[in-house]
């Protein structure tokens, strides 16, 4: 249809009605509209189960602990949920992880300051002082956080046997921590 | 063993190491030699590299089960150790 109309309205079939409008721009935009039966889906009324945004974030400093109590392994990330109903999605990838001396690694995942869940309980055990480069742990966690704030997630680890060294990102690996949002 | 370890082994007050930055356990930073360090590492390679080329335990044993303590010595442990000698 030609001419230069801004907007067209339908009318509800009993009342109301619902307003086509073009946004004030230069140029012209062609919306070509499916050729199959269904309801169109708007970026308010996204279908649950839907993603609505990714966050992802790196880090690849070396980080040792020789304590028993937890310390951040620079791994984080923070998002904004739009809605508080709505879930998010965290996929953690601890790389480079490994241990020096008679002991095991222990990790978890955290919502501030909240634990969420046990990350690794006993990794890179090798019953004995052996050097130990583990790799990686990973995880995929669905957390509910009830907000519409800002939200920080983030891993920690600890050594299992204080004075003996656990790391993470040995050698520089890339750690990564993703987060989507997800449509409740 | 990384360049971490050493620094723990130098200094026992530090418990946690971001890159280069070492902390106590109240997480104040650690100043450290990294002359001292690095000379540390250099002094243990040797450590490692031994580890690494040595044959497995389970050949190690079946070797002396074999051939006798004598020769496994002679044959599986010295090369490593003079191939690699104490920094």
């Amino acid at each position: 249809m030609g001419g230069a109309m801004s907007s067209v309205t339908i009318s509800g079939d009993t009342s109301g009605s619902i307003i086509l409008q073009a946004p004030a721009v230069s140029g012209s935009t062609t919306l070509t509209l499916p050729t199959t039966t269904g309801t169109l889906v708007t970026s308010n009324a996204m279908p649950t189960g839907s993603v609505l945004q990714v966050v992802n974030a790196t880090y690849a400093v070396t980080t040792s602990n020789t304590s028993g109590s937890y310390v951040d392994s620079g791994l984080t990330a923070s998002i904004t949920p739009s809605s508080a109903s709505n879930k998010i999605l965290v996929i953690v990838n601890q790389l480079g992880c490994g241990k020096n001396g008679n002991t095991y690694m222990l990790a978890r995942l955290k919502r501030s300051s909240t634990v969420l869940a046990v990350l690794s309980g006993g990794s890179g055990y090798t019953n004995s002082t052996a050097s130990n480069n583990f790799g990686g742990l990973g995880m995929t966690w669905l957390d509910s956080p009830a907000t519409t704030s800002s939200t920080t997630y983030s891993t920690e680890f600890a050594t299992a046997v204080a004075t003996n060294q656990v790391y993470v990102q040995g050698n520089s690996e890339n750690s990564t921590i993703t987060l989507m949002e997800i449509k409740g | 063993m990384n360049k971490h370890f050493f620094i723990f082994r130098l200094y026992p007050s530090v418990v946690t190491i971001r890159g280069d930055v070492a902390y106590d356990k109240d997480e104040q930073e650690v100043a450290y030699d990294l002359q001292a360090v690095e000379a540390l590492m250099a002094a243990e390679e040797y450590k490692d590299l031994r580890a690494k080329e040595y044959p497995a335990i389970a050949d190690q044993l079946d070797y002396i089960y074999h051939n006798g303590i004598d020769a496994w010595k002679e044959d599986m442990i010295d090369p490593v150790k003079n191939k690699y000698p104490k920094g």
